[in-house]
């Protein structure tokens, strides 16, 4: 009798799609991490003697530079650091806070459960682009770090969503026989959360991740902001302000917003094929895999 | 009924209410604000004239509690950015631009997301299942950034089939194809997946196999008895989408240089317009609160399964 981790992944590897997505998304993972020894120039350099290569010109730079002379791989590459940096801040914020506040509203109920569920209610009506651009202009008031200020004001507003799913989770997992049982036979509420309810949430909170309401949200949020100048700042590369600031040279200059375009693509396509494989890998009762 | 009406129009007020005064709040502590004297130095008295005009010398509860109160009877203040200009003759005159764009937006996307999910479901674990399942993937996780520029440079710039930004309905209707595709592409993957779902769901009911077994034939299946129960969870996942289009779509109205909603509040968070800003803030979420409460509603309606209770 094969383990359920053992089933699922096999139901897993039949998704051709999951493998490619998977595949996709450790690409940009290891160029990411290894962005320092895979790139070939820094990408803070400037050469203002040359501006806009188009790619294919100079060997030394094969995708071309931008308008200050900076190589414009060398920017993807650390633009990919960057994106997967701020995606994967957010993530672990929402997770612990979801996991915190979804614990205390599922677990304890009454006005701990409605004060958390009116404090939903509002954050969820917020307007998100304008909230988010709102908490960065006034962060930068504190801090340089614009890595930090845009992870915290994507988070800010994607933490609501966890506490639904942890709370709702939560409530019908209380209810279970073996959780009246660990506590009959004395264990606390600490042990009971650790051992007898986080397991029951690992399935659906990965879901989460790899949807749209996690990974692929965060790192389209912070494109989005840094491409309007709301997000990270020079001299960092992010995918979106690259976009962003090609704008004005697009009619002649298209590789400039190309690139960082088809990056963007290729990471959010990996990352949300491999969401949709581990979705149907982790839901045993999840028919399209079933029906074979 | 009414119980449960006066109970959701009093949660409506307490989150507009919360939201106007966090967006009020948050705006008053970012630095920057509409008399930075970037323009032109003011002297000290002049300054605190200006102030005292459009009454920023008063504590910030002071300040939210009079706008809401002239708010609440169609006065949105004077534009900072517009000094000339009432913030709600200015909404009404780029009102029309963003509910054109999502107007047409929801009309191709919201057939085609369901007739997708449909075919798919019908057609359950074909390659033509597959493929659409892809799409509707694609399209929701996508950034609109993304589908923005790559059909700017594809059809605007190498293949040059279409302008490439600009808003001219009536004098040069290609304008529109962009924009009103690429607002609508996450709606079609959203609802193609829903309806997908929804029709298996539906597939696999009693009253399906019942009507399947007395004879009826496919077709009429699941035209008379699937597709029916099939659209009503869709009215809970339309409402939003719906709202959305209230508030114009920033990305698009910016990429595409149009002159609607969307555009004018990314100018107003650039002016700091906090006029402007609340009354979209306002706006949108009135808009979005109104349409879960006709949702439910609606769903009541629709479904006699279902019962309200409070």
């Amino acid at each position: 009798m094969p383990t359920s981790g053992a089933l699922a992944w096999r139901r897993f590897a039949r998704h051709r799609m999951g493998l490619i997505g998977a595949a996709i998304t450790i690409g940009f993972v290891a160029v990411a991490i290894f962005a320092p020894l895979i790139a070939p120039h820094p990408y803070d350099k400037t050469n203002l003697f040359k501006p806009t290569v188009p790619p294919g010109r100079l060997p030394e730079h094969p995708l071309g530079t931008d308008e200050l002379g900076r190589d414009l791989l060398s920017r993807l590459i650390f633009g990919a650091r960057v994106s997967l940096t701020v995606a994967a801040a957010v993530q672990v914020v929402v997770l612990m806070v979801g996991l915190l506040l979804g614990f205390a509203a599922g677990w304890l109920g009454g006005v701990v459960d409605f004060v958390i569920g009116r404090l939903l209610e509002v954050i969820g009506a917020l307007p998100g682009l304008l909230f988010q651009m709102l908490i960065v202009l006034l962060l930068q008031r504190y801090t340089q770090d614009s890595v930090l200020v845009v992870v915290v004001a994507i988070a800010a507003l994607a933490w609501p969503i966890y506490v639904r799913l942890v709370r709702a989770q939560v409530m019908t997992v209380k209810e279970r026989e073996f959780v009246e049982a660990a506590r009959s036979l004395g264990a606390g509420t600490a042990f009971i959360a650790v051992r007898h309810i986080l397991p029951h949430l690992t399935g659906p909170l990965i879901v989460a991740i790899t949807s749209a309401i996690g990974l692929t949200g965060f790192i389209t949020a912070e494109a989005t902001l840094s491409f309007f100048g709301y997000g990270i700042n020079e001299p960092l590369p992010s995918w979106g302000k690259m976009i962003g600031d090609s704008v004005r040279f697009i009619q002649r200059f298209q590789h400039l917003a190309l690139y960082p375009v088809l990056c963007l693509m290729l990471l959010i396509l990996g990352v949300s094929f491999l969401g949709d494989a581990l979705r149907d890998a982790l839901d045993p009762t999840s028919e399209r895999v079933g029906a074979q | 009924m009414m119980r449960f009406l006066f109970s959701r129009l009093v949660g409506l007020t307490f989150v507009i209410l919360s939201v106007s005064f966090l967006t009020f709040a948050i705006m008053y502590s970012v630095p920057g604000g509409p008399f930075d004297e970037v323009d032109m130095p003011l002297s000290p008295e002049a300054k605190a004239n200006i102030r005292a005009k459009y009454g920023l010398d008063q504590p910030f509860y002071v300040q939210w509690a009079r706008y809401m109160l002239n708010a609440l009877q169609g006065d949105f203040g004077v534009s900072f950015t517009f000094p000339t200009r009432k913030v709600g003759d200015l909404m009404w005159s780029y009102w029309g631009t963003s509910l054109l764009l999502g107007g047409l937006s929801l009309a191709w996307s919201i057939p085609t997301g369901i007739a997708m999910g449909i075919v798919a479901a019908l057609k359950r674990n074909t390659w033509l299942d597959g493929l659409i399942s892809a799409l509707a993937l694609v399209t929701v996780t996508m950034p609109l950034i993304a589908w923005i520029f790559i059909g700017q440079i594809v059809f605007a710039l190498q293949l040059r089939w279409l302008p490439y930004s600009g808003w001219r309905p009536l004098e040069d209707p290609r304008t529109l194809v962009m924009p009103v595709i690429s607002f609508g592409l996450g709606t079609v993957g959203q609802l193609a997946r829903f309806a997908r779902a929804g029709m298996l769901e539906v597939l696999g009911q009693d009253y399906v196999r019942t009507a399947r077994a007395k004879g009826l034939p496919f077709e009429r299946v699941v035209t008379k008895h699937a597709m029916r129960n099939m659209l009503i969870p869709i009215v809970t996942l339309l409402s939003p989408i719906v709202a959305n289009i209230f508030t114009g779509s920033a990305l698009v109205e910016y990429g595409f240089v149009i002159p609607g909603i969307g555009r004018f509040f990314l100018d107003g968070v650039y002016g700091r317009d906090y006029p402007l800003l609340m009354a979209i803030v306002l706006i949108g979420t009135t808009a979005l609160s109104l349409s879960y409460l006709i949702t439910d509603v609606l769903y009541a309606m629709l479904d006699p399964r279902i019962r309200i209770s409070h």
